[in-house]
């Protein structure tokens, strides 16, 4: 009879302890910021040791600590088991013991799928071992609560096998939360949508478009229910809209590269030897592709699938409105194309150049770059050409405006992307001219303009590389080598492509030429590191090297035929 | 064959890290233990921390014992940095480590003293009377064809948001960018200056409102970052020609690094979702990292980086010079925050904005 009075004291104890750690402590002064939790922590203590005064009296009443045991997957235990391993995950992972940490965490997630499959009825939460009898908690409360439990559980396993670089593991442990969160409503949903919308692009990273697309749909139907609830004060400030908006924003900019990243996996796919589309490719793909579709659906099972009935039915109907299949023609990337195409214009809404300059040529630059893949699915080498221009057009008033003392890497970036395209477009003039049975002056012209224009922004991009005494790098660091290599080696190209009938300007041409291919050959040989990222160019530069002497001596002879 | 020179630019673009050892308050070395001393100096660039079983020797671009000055840490650390700044490049200090480390006394000086000749000052208050030497000498040579016109702002990043020192009136203020002129605080207030003794007035105005607001606003000081920057312009005239010249010298007391909850300096501890509805809210950091690990560009990731790395994310690599004074405590109980400040710093060195280039690299070779 006493050890009864002295369990409801026990009790008693404990739920003051609870509300004064959880709630008066938010309301103590600052000058005694922890006045309420240490109240809790004296009174915790005074249970502790009644506890233990009952337990050596063998009336123990809680089966926690050691006792707990072969009880483990009654439901009464089960919860406190399983937070109890929680706490002890993020107790080991403080002492930077990760695989402690680790081995309980899963032994958690093993307890919770072992009591779900023999038992599955909602156990005691472990607050109800101190509740009266006329208090305990509904059913629905109880799962509720244990569920929870369940997902902290998975929450700390994916940051523990993030810090043990398991990064699938980690990923889909991330996943599964997520879908968890939503389950139990247990989300906030522009942080849910944000957190689903950044899991895409590790689904990118592995090339899993349909898991991808399938977590970006969920992001945009998600965030939209943000706007539809109103906030918990509903007083949103100019500031709160701004930050929506630019959510918005950032999910469309997942968007865009997700509509980037097929369009351009599906271009290695499709390539030949020399980059440009392989027919022979194409027809096998499309072929293999016919043959999955009869057997489809089989891999949708594979993923896990966020939210119930009318969330999931949303983000289905989202799904349908771009492909995550490889486009195999310049129709099916035409389609790819247009949608990522939307969420720039929706993603450059919000950042505007002014207030957002590196976001803002981000999306140009990832506009450009739809473009400039869309191009390798275009046959027509005219529109081909156009599509460049479009480039062109977007990337060049850019670079014009931009000031390269803060924004040096950008800038070098719109040098390259713009000597890259006039390089492009020139090839692509010289092949239209090649169909021809002369070449007219119009088409040299044109040739010979674009080969000026490239060798223009690859000289500003070698030029960002000097020093402020303007002097070129004795040593290229390890970051620009590469780009700098073959800068220098497509303007030697490009000196060799200006089409002129002057003969002395012909041989200073590939005088330059020939100087600029010798800057490889020695380099490398100073340097013999970086032989590895230039082989193809410094190979085709040797021979140039080798042979250009012995044109230029041939074109003057024709020039002073006497000497 | 001949030894391969590093050529100036190549060496001078890398972070420089400086570690500077403060001597314990009086009295503790004492009651501290054995010795009381987690490291010793070995010389002026490596230090050793007498961890256990073994000791680890650290290496940086210069260490600092004890008995160092002031004046030889300003000259041996930010000397360079404002000579640099006069050649247009943008240059930042950072002081780094625990609280009580002596950030406060390395970048300002002793706290009590509000005085600008104090021979105890710091590099802040060094740099001003350089700067404005050099600006002086500059005059000197070229006469009237060249001016500079000098402006300063001085804000506080705590919490993630931005409060502007000069004007404790203000409420939050935003980072922009701006196509020229690059990132700034929208609204922050800029004080024009014309002597170093001018600097030095507005530095401590902003330190007091500083210390103000950490005690009736609830901020921690040991919990916000403070950034004074000045802004020097030159204009040169040559004939007809005008030439401009801008560049920006950042001075940054950082937060104390045992606070820098959300950096990847913490280690390996789980965040803890709080009983609190909102919980889990650490999942994107999980994420995100997830996604870094990639280290692909054709990617992106929807949380920004803080406020504070924003900033100055131009004084990282490209094309400013940057230095990072590593401060720390000696005695044996700041074994782990000494440990873990040296870490940092070691892995500073090798930050830098890499110049990704956006190139293909199939095809079109021949």
């Amino acid at each position: 009879a006493a050890a009864g009075g002295g369990w409801a004291a026990v009790c008693e104890k404990f739920r003051t302890a609870r509300t004064l750690s959880a709630v008066e402590s938010r309301k103590d002064p600052e000058t005694e910021p922890y006045r309420s939790k240490y109240s809790a922590r004296a009174l915790l203590q005074e249970v502790k040791q009644l506890l233990s005064a009952a337990e050596e009296g063998g009336e123990a009443r809680l089966g926690g600590g050691r006792e707990a045991g072969p009880h483990r997957l009654s439901p009464d235990c089960v919860s406190l088991y399983i937070q109890a391993q929680n706490n002890l995950g993020i107790l080991w992972s403080e002492r930077d013991e990760i695989k402690t940490a680790q081995t309980y965490l899963e032994s958690a997630e093993a307890l919770y799928n072992q009591y779900m499959k023999e038992d599955g009825n909602p156990p005691l939460d472990p607050s109800e071992h101190f509740l009266a009898e006329k208090e305990k908690l509904t059913d629905q409360e109880r799962s509720r609560r244990f569920e929870k439990a369940y997902t902290h559980t998975l929450y700390y396993l994916a940051q523990v096998y993030q810090h043990l670089e398991m990064i699938e593991k980690a990923a889909q442990y991330c996943h599964t939360t997520l879908k968890r969160q939503l389950e139990y409503c247990g989300y906030y949903p522009v942080e849910w949508a944000l957190n689903a919308a950044t899991l895409s692009q590790y689904y990118l990273s592995k090339q899993c478009f349909m898991e991808s697309r399938h977590c970006l749909a969920a992001a945009s139907v998600i965030f939209s229910q943000a706007g539809q609830v109103p906030s918990a004060e509903d007083n949103e400030t100019e500031q709160d809209q701004q930050d929506l908006r630019q959510r918005k924003a950032e999910i469309a900019r997942c968007w865009i590269k997700y509509c980037l990243n097929l369009l351009q996996s599906a271009r290695k796919l499709l390539e030949d030897n020399i980059g440009e589309l392989d027919p022979d490719r194409q027809l096998e793909l499309k072929a293999q592709r016919k043959k999955e579709e009869d057997e489809k659906e089989k891999g949708r099972k594979k993923a896990v699938l966020f939210g119930t009935s009318d969330i999931c039915d949303s983000v289905l109907a989202m799904e349908e409105k771009v492909s995550s299949v490889y486009p195999l023609d310049f129709q099916e990337a035409r389609e790819i194309f247009l949608v990522g195409q939307n969420y720039v214009q929706e993603a450059k809404e919000f950042f505007q150049v002014d207030g957002y300059v590196t976001d803002h040529i981000e999306i140009v630059q990832d506009h450009s770059a739809l473009f400039k893949v869309l191009a390798f699915f275009e046959e027509d080498y005219e529109r081909r050409c156009k599509m460049h221009k479009r480039r062109i057009d977007m990337l060049e008033p850019i670079y014009a405006d931009l000031n390269p003392q803060y924004y040096l890497l950008i800038s070098r970036q719109l040098q390259f992307e713009l000597a890259d395209t006039y390089y492009e477009m020139m090839d692509l003039k010289v092949a239209i001219g090649n169909r021809l049975e002369e070449l007219d002056s119009h088409t040299i012209k044109k040739i010979n303009s674009l080969a000026q224009l490239a060798i223009k922004y690859y000289e500003l991009f070698l030029d960002s590389l000097r020093n402020p005494d303007k002097v070129f790098p004795e040593e290229l660091e390890e970051d620009v080598l590469r780009p700098a290599m073959v800068a220098k080696f497509h303007i030697a190209r490009l000196y060799g492509k200006l089409i002129t009938s002057d003969s002395k300007k012909q041989l200073e041409n590939m005088q330059t030429s020939l100087e600029y291919y010798a800057f490889l050959v020695d380099y490398c040989e100073k340097y013999p590191d970086a032989v590895r990222a230039v082989e193809t160019e410094l190979e085709l530069s040797k021979e140039m090297v080798g042979l250009l002497p012995t044109r230029m001596e041939r074109l003057r002879a024709k020039l002073c035929p006497f000497i | 064959a001949l030894p391969l020179l590093n050529s100036p630019s190549v060496e001078g673009d890398a972070i420089k890290v400086y570690v500077r050892v403060r001597p314990p308050s009086e009295g503790t070395a004492l009651t501290d233990g054995d010795q009381g001393l987690c490291l010793s100096v070995l010389s002026s660039n490596t230090i050793r921390l007498h961890s256990k079983p073994e000791p680890k020797i650290f290496t940086f671009d210069y260490v600092a014992n004890m008995e160092t000055t002031q004046e030889s840490v300003f000259s041996s650390v930010a000397k360079n940095i404002v000579e640099s700044c006069m050649n247009g490049y943008n240059g930042t200090i950072f002081a780094y480590g625990q609280t009580g480390s002596g950030k406060t006394f390395t970048m300002m000086g002793p706290s009590d003293s509000d005085n600008f000749t104090h021979s105890l000052r710091g590099v802040i208050p060094r740099s001003f009377e350089y700067l404005f030497f050099l600006i002086e000498r500059e005059k000197e040579k070229a006469g009237s064809g060249k001016s500079f016109l000098c402006k300063c702002s001085f804000i506080e990043i705590y919490n993630e948001q931005i409060f502007d020192l000069l004007d404790s009136a203000s409420a939050g203020l935003f980072l922009r960018e701006h196509i020229k002129k690059g990132v700034f605080v929208d609204g922050a207030v800029e004080q024009v200056l014309s002597s170093a003794a001018e600097a030095y007035q507005v530095l401590t105005m902003g330190w007091r409102n500083r210390r103000v607001a950490s005690t009736s606003m609830n901020r921690e000081s040991s919990r916000s970052h403070a950034v004074f920057t000045i802004t020097v312009e030159s204009m040169e005239k040559n004939n007809e020609i005008v030439n401009i010249r801008s560049s920006l010298l950042n001075l940054v007391d950082l937060a104390g690094s045992e606070r820098q909850k959300d950096t990847h300096t913490e280690g390996l501890r789980l965040k803890e979702a709080g009983n609190i509805n909102r919980s889990l809210s650490c999942l994107g950091q999980v994420i995100t990292a997830l996604v870094d690990v990639g280290n692909g560009k054709q990617r992106h990731i929807c949380y920004r980086d803080s406020k504070l790395t924003f900033l100055l994310r131009d004084s990282l690599g490209g094309n400013a010079k940057t230095c990072i004074i590593a401060n720390v405590h000696p005695g044996s109980r700041c074994f782990g925050e000494t440990l873990s400040t040296l870490n940092f710093a070691q892995r500073a060195k090798l930050i830098k904005n890499k110049a990704v280039v956006n190139e293909d690299t199939q095809g079109n070779v021949s």
